[in-house]
C-alpha cells in the first residue's frame, strides 16, 4: 500500500496556482523527495498534507484514507508528523519539554492522575522521559536536553524539530528543507539517521529539500515540481539525467547545453 | 523520583506554618489571609489560562460569580450545604468555562477576550435583573457554612475551611502544571500551529484551561461568599475581571505561588492606604504599571531574581 496518494492536488490561493494538478504517491518504507525550484510549491504540499491548507481540488489519502474532512491534529493522529522550514519551537520551554510535547499523545496519565501525582502519573512521566532522552542521543541532542530552545543554534533547532515529530510516533515523516543551513558533517549525520529511521524504524519520510547532498545520497524516489506542476519523477539517477529537470532546477543553461 | 520528594517536604512545612499561624495572630489579621486564600484560589484560574495557556479572559468575575450566587442560591432555595454547594456550583463553572473556549474555535486574541468580557457583562446583568432569584440590586445573603451542627461564621473559623481548600488546589495545580497537560497548555501560547501537527487537539486544550479556571473562580468565589456573608451585582463585574488580571500580573503571570501574592497586595492596599481611600484606584494603576515596567515577572519574579542574586554560585538563573 501507499502511505501517502496525492491525485489531482490543486491549490489555489485567490489567482494564484500554487499546486497545480499534483499527483504522486509515496511508497510505505521509501524515503521520497520532492524537489524543484524556489516557489514551485513544495512547502504548500506539505501544508496541504498535513491538513493546514485544504486542497482547491484533488484528494490527499494517508495510508488509504481520505483527509479531506480532517483536521490538521486528526491528520497527525493518524500518523502523520512534519518539520517546518522555518522551525516552530515551543522557545519557551527546554529541549527535552519540548520533545515531551512531541510524546504527549503516547501517555495515557490524566488530569486527576496528575494533579494527585497517582502511580500511574509517575510511570507515564518516566516512560516518556525515558523515550525523550533515546530520541536526543538518537539526534545528538543529549547535552542540550535542559537548553531553552530558543537558544539553540538553528542546526540544532531543526534536529530538535525531528526529535519532537518522532516523538509523536509517526508512520510518515514530512520534511520541510531539513539540511537548509547545516554544516557538512551534520549533514552527513541528518543522512545516517533518515537512512536509519526508514530501514530501523520502518518510517515512511517524504523529504523536501535543496541539498543534494541529502537528496540524491538517500532518495528511493524523486518527485520534481516546477510551477506547481509535476515535471518529472522516478529515481535519482532518472532524475538527475531527465533534460526538463536539467533545464529547470539542476542550472543547466543553454548556451553550455550547446557547448557539451 | 528523587525530584519529588524535596518539594513535597516544602508543602508539608507551608501546610504546618499555615495551620499553626492563627494560633498567634490577631483575629483581624487571620480573616484577612483568609480573604487573600480564596482571592488567590480566583487568581490561580487565571493564571492558568492566561498566564500559562496564553488566552487572555475577562471572564474571571463572571466565574466567581456563577460559584458565589450558585452555592448561595442552592442552600437558600434548596437547602443544599456549601461543601456541596460549591463544588457543584463549580462544576457548572467548569462547563461554562469549557464552552466559553469553544468561543475559540472562530475568534482568536482579542476577539476572544472581548467575548470573555462580554460573558461577565451577561452574566452580570442576569444577577441584576433576574430579582426574584438573585435579589438583584438589593443583593443575597449567603447564609452560613453549618458543619456538624456549627455554624462557621468567624475569620477564624473559616481560615481553617478556605485555607485547606486552598493549599489543596494550588497543591493539585502546580502537579498539574508539571504534567503532560501542563506543557500542553504553556505550548498553546507559543505554536498552536506546531501543536496540531503533533497531533493535539488545540480547541479541546483551550477549553480546557478555560473549564479549569471557571471552576477554580467558582470555587473562589463561593468561599468569598461565605467570607463576606453578602452578596451584591457590583462585586462581580468587568472591573472585578480587569482586577484579578492586574492580581496576577503584580504577582507574577505565569507564577503559582504569584497568585498568593498578588492576592495579597490587592487585599492588603486599602489598609496601608489609611485615609487615602479614594485613591485606591490611582495607586493600583501606578503599581500595575511599575510592574510591568520594572519587573514583569512580577513579585514573584523578583522574589525568583533577588534569591538568585544572594546566591551567585547556585548557577545562573532562568
Amino acid at each position: 500500500m501507499n502511505a501517502l496518494e496525492l491525485s489531482g492536488v490543486t491549490v489555489r490561493f485567490g489567482g494564484l496556482v500554487a499546486v497545480n494538478g499534483l499527483s504522486f504517491s509515496v511508497q510505505d518504507g521509501a524515503i521520497h523527495s520532492l524537489i524543484g525550484p524556489n516557489g514551485a510549491g513544495k512547502s504548500t504540499v506539505i501544508n496541504t498534507i498535513t491538513g493546514l491548507y485544504a486542497p482547491t481540488e484533488g484528494a490527499v489519502r494517508v495510508a488509504g484514507r481520505d483527509t479531506a474532512r480532517l483536521r490538521p491534529d486528526q491528520i497527525a493522529c493518524a500518523g502523520v508528523a512534519r518539520s517546518f522550514q522555518n522551525t516552530e519551537m515551543f522557545g519557551e520551554m527546554t529541549v527535552i519539554e519540548n520533545i515531551l510535547i512531541g510524546a504527549h499523545r503516547q501517555a495515557r496519565h490524566g488530569l486527576f492522575a496528575s494533579a494527585l501525582r497517582l502511580p500511574s502519573y509517575f510511570r507515564g512521566e518516566a516512560e516518556m522521559r525515558r523515550r525523550a532522552d533515546e530520541l536526543l542521543e538518537m539526534l545528538g541532542l543529549g547535552r542540550d536536553r535542559d537548553t531553552l530552545a530558543s537558544a539553540l543554534p538553528f542546526g540544532k533547532q531543526r534536529q530538535l524539530e525531528l526529535a519532537r515529530a518522532l516523538a509523536s510516533s509517526p508512520k510518515l515523516l514530512l520534511l520541510d528543507e531539513p539540511a537548509a543551513g547545516l554544516r557538512s558533517a551534520e549533514i552527513d549525520h541528518l543522512n545516517r539517521t533518515l537512512v536509519r529511521l526508514r530501514d530501523e524504524h520502518r518510517l515512511t519520510i517524504l523529504l523536501v529539500d535543496h541539498v543534494m547532498k541529502v537528496v540524491m545520497n538517500i532518495s528511493d524516489r524523486i518527485t520534481v515540481l516546477n510551477f506547481g506542476q509535476k515535471i518529472a519523477e522516478g529515481t535519482p539517477a532518472e532524475v538527475r539525467a531527465d533534460p526538463e529537470v536539467r533545464r529547470a532546477y539542476l542550472g543547466d543553461r543553454p548556451d553550455r547545453a550547446r557547448a557539451s | 523520583m528523587r525530584r519529588v520528594r524535596r518539594p513535597f517536604l516544602w508543602w508539608l512545612a507551608l501546610l504546618a506554618v499555615l495551620m499553626a499561624w492563627p494560633l498567634v495572630a490577631s483575629e483581624y489579621r487571620v480573616f484577612q489571609a483568609g480573604v487573600i486564600a480564596s482571592t488567590a484560589i480566583m487568581a490561580l484560574g487565571l493564571v492558568i489560562v492566561t498566564g500559562v495557556a496564553g488566552q487572555v479572559s475577562l471572564a474571571q468575575a463572571a466565574f466567581s460569580a456563577i460559584g458565589a450566587y450558585g452555592a448561595a442560591l442552592l442552600a437558600t432555595k434548596l437547602g443544599v450545604p456549601a461543601y456541596f454547594g460549591i463544588p457543584l456550583a463549580a462544576a457548572l463553572a467548569g462547563v461554562a468555562g469549557y464552552g466559553l473556549g469553544l468561543a475559540s474555535l472562530r475568534l482568536g486574541g482579542h476577539y476572544l477576550a472581548l467575548v470573555t468580557m462580554a460573558m461577565t457583562a451577561i452574566v452580570q446583568v442576569g444577577l441584576t435583573h433576574w430579582e426574584t432569584l438573585t435579589g438583584g440590586a438589593l443583593g443575597l445573603m449567603v447564609p452560613p457554612l453549618t458543619v456538624a451542627g456549627k455554624e462557621l461564621t468567624s475569620g477564624f473559623a473559616l481560615y481553617y475551611v478556605v485555607v485547606p481548600v486552598a493549599f489543596a488546589l494550588f497543591l493539585g495545580v502546580s502537579n498539574l502544571m508539571a504534567s503532560r497537560l501542563g506543557r500542553v497548555f504553556a505550548a498553546l501560547r507559543q505554536s498552536e500551529v506546531a501543536l496540531q501537527t503533533l497531533g493535539i487537539n488545540v480547541l479541546h486544550y483551550k477549553a480546557l484551561a478555560f473549564a479549569l479556571s471557571g471552576a477554580l473562580g467558582a470555587v473562589g468565589g463561593g468561599l468569598q461568599g461565605l467570607q463576606t456573608t453578602f452578596l451584591d451585582p457590583h462585586g462581580f463585574g468587568i472591573i472585578e475581571s480587569v482586577v484579578l488580571v492586574a492580581v496576577i500580573i503584580i504577582g507574577g503571570f505565569r507564577s503559582i505561588p504569584g497568585a498568593v501574592l498578588g492576592s495579597a497586595v490587592f487585599v492588603l492596599i486599602p489598609e496601608l492606604l489609611g485615609g487615602f481611600q479614594a485613591y485606591k484606584g490611582v495607586v493600583w494603576a501606578v503599581l500595575l504599571l511599575l510592574m510591568i515596567v520594572l519587573f514583569p515577572g512580577g513579585l514573584a519574579g523578583a522574589g525568583a531574581a533577588l534569591a538568585a542574586r544572594l546566591r551567585p554560585n547556585a548557577g545562573a538563573a532562568r
